[in-house]
């Protein structure tokens, strides 16, 4: 029972630490998967998946909407909606949810920086009548991933004219923004950095450290546990 | 000691290589065959028959109550979607690292004591996933270590939290 209270804390440790970005288990198979661009960079193009969009539904009651978790296949843009984001309307009976990833460069410039990733397109209508849900009842949440470092995030109820939006960075790669989704619109991140340039090695140089310290913490955990062994067993003779 | 700096060293060889799942795939198949097969020295007789209090069920079902609770608690969406393919990888990645470390590594250090050999494998199982998720996993990582080496020292048996390991990985992704 100790280990399982000792787990518990320090998964409560660590989310109370970390927001609410915290599995279970940190552990799995693949690094994170690279960016998909719907316009790559020359250098990226090559290897680039294109994004997809999605399109669900959300069940409507006389509470409003269901709630409902929607993310793009990549999980690049995910929205969280509680119950009764969406207000009731007569005759409805579900939210169709679309979320679109969008080249930016198609849309209007940013206000600040230049376009980090792409932008995402998200609409919303009632069914089976069509009308548009312009701003929900009660906001959820977004949290949009971006290829580089940055804090601003934008939105535009037609990519016409955009509006800032107060966002946090995500940790730990801080290659996320999260915000409130007040409103179906166009989102787009943006950055103050320059151009994209090749990728530099000083991440991987980072874990080849990591690795050579780990591999030698483990030879020395050997050897203590080897000599301590050998000292237990001269006691038990 | 080769197999622990390579688990940590994870983006570099994914930075290095053309193909990184087929990779990644090498190295856990390579570590659980080694992890698996290994001889491992002989337990003095009181170590070897003082496991046998429990059986494999209940400290399976006290780990996956672990993780479950944990999963519960942090609610929220998983980090990216679940898949055949996501599921097939990270139930490999979960095997091969408890044949490395719960099976091999603890083997190799619970002839220094059974203590030695729950913390010492934890804390190599958090070390080799902080080049990944950052220094911060450490003490979570380092828990779940303790409790799936808790669950070998109980049981006798890297059977348990094989079992754990697997769902817990199945968890993240739901």
């Amino acid at each position: 029972m100790l280990v399982l209270v000792t787990y518990l804390a320090a998964l409560a440790v660590t989310v109370g630490l970390r927001d609410d970005h915290v599995r279970p288990l940190y552990d799995g198979f693949a690094t994170p998967a690279p960016y998909r661009w719907v316009d790559p960079p020359a250098f990226f193009a090559s290897d680039n998946v294109t994004p997809a969009a999605t399109t669900t539904t959300i069940a409507l009651a006389s509470g409003g909407s269901a709630a409902a978790g929607i993310a793009t296949p990549d999980g690049q843009f995910v929205l969280s909606l509680a119950r009764g984001a969406v207000a009731p309307r007569g005759g409805q009976r579900h939210v169709l949810v679309r979320i679109t990833p969008v080249d930016p460069n198609q849309l209007a410039a940013v206000p600040a920086g230049r376009p980090n990733g792409n932008a995402y397109r998200v609409e919303m209508s009632y069914q089976p009548g069509g009308a548009a849900v312009r701003a929900l009842a009660r906001p959820g949440s977004l949290v949009m991933e971006i290829p580089e470092i940055g804090s601003d995030l934008f939105t535009s109820p037609s990519g016409r004219r955009w509006s800032k939006l107060d966002a946090r960075t995500v940790p730990p790669r801080q290659l996320g923004l999260a915000t409130t989704f007040a409103s179906p619109g166009y989102y787009v991140a943006a950055t103050n950095l320059p151009e994209l340039v090749a990728a530099t090695a000083s991440s991987s140089d980072h874990s080849i450290a990591i690795g050579i310290a780990t591999a030698a913490g483990a030879l020395a955990l050997l050897v203590v546990a080897f000599l301590y062994a050998r000292r237990r067993r001269r006691r038990a003779i | 000691m080769v197999g622990c700096g390579l688990l940590a060293a994870r983006p570099a060889l994914v930075a290095a290589t053309p193909s990184p799942v087929l990779t990644l795939g090498l190295l856990f198949a390579a570590l659980l065959v080694l992890g698996a097969f290994l001889p491992l020295p002989a337990l003095l007789p009181r170590q070897s028959l003082a496991r046998t209090r429990w059986t494999t069920l209940p400290a399976v079902a006290l780990g996956v109550l672990a993780f479950g609770i944990g999963r519960a608690l942090v609610g929220g969406h998983p980090p990216t979607s679940a898949s055949a393919f996501l599921i097939v990888t990270s139930t490999l990645a979960a095997v091969a690292e408890e044949a490395w470390f719960r099976r091999l590594w603890f083997g190799l250090l619970e002839p220094a004591g059974t203590t030695i050999a729950v913390v010492g494998s934890a804390v190599l199982f958090a070390a080799v996933h902080a080049s990944i998720y950052g220094y911060w996993v450490l003490p979570l990582d380092l828990a779940a270590g303790l409790l799936l080496g808790w669950q070998r020292s109980v049981t006798g048996s890297w059977r348990a939290p094989v079992i754990t390991h697997v769902i817990a990985n199945v968890l993240v992704v739901l």
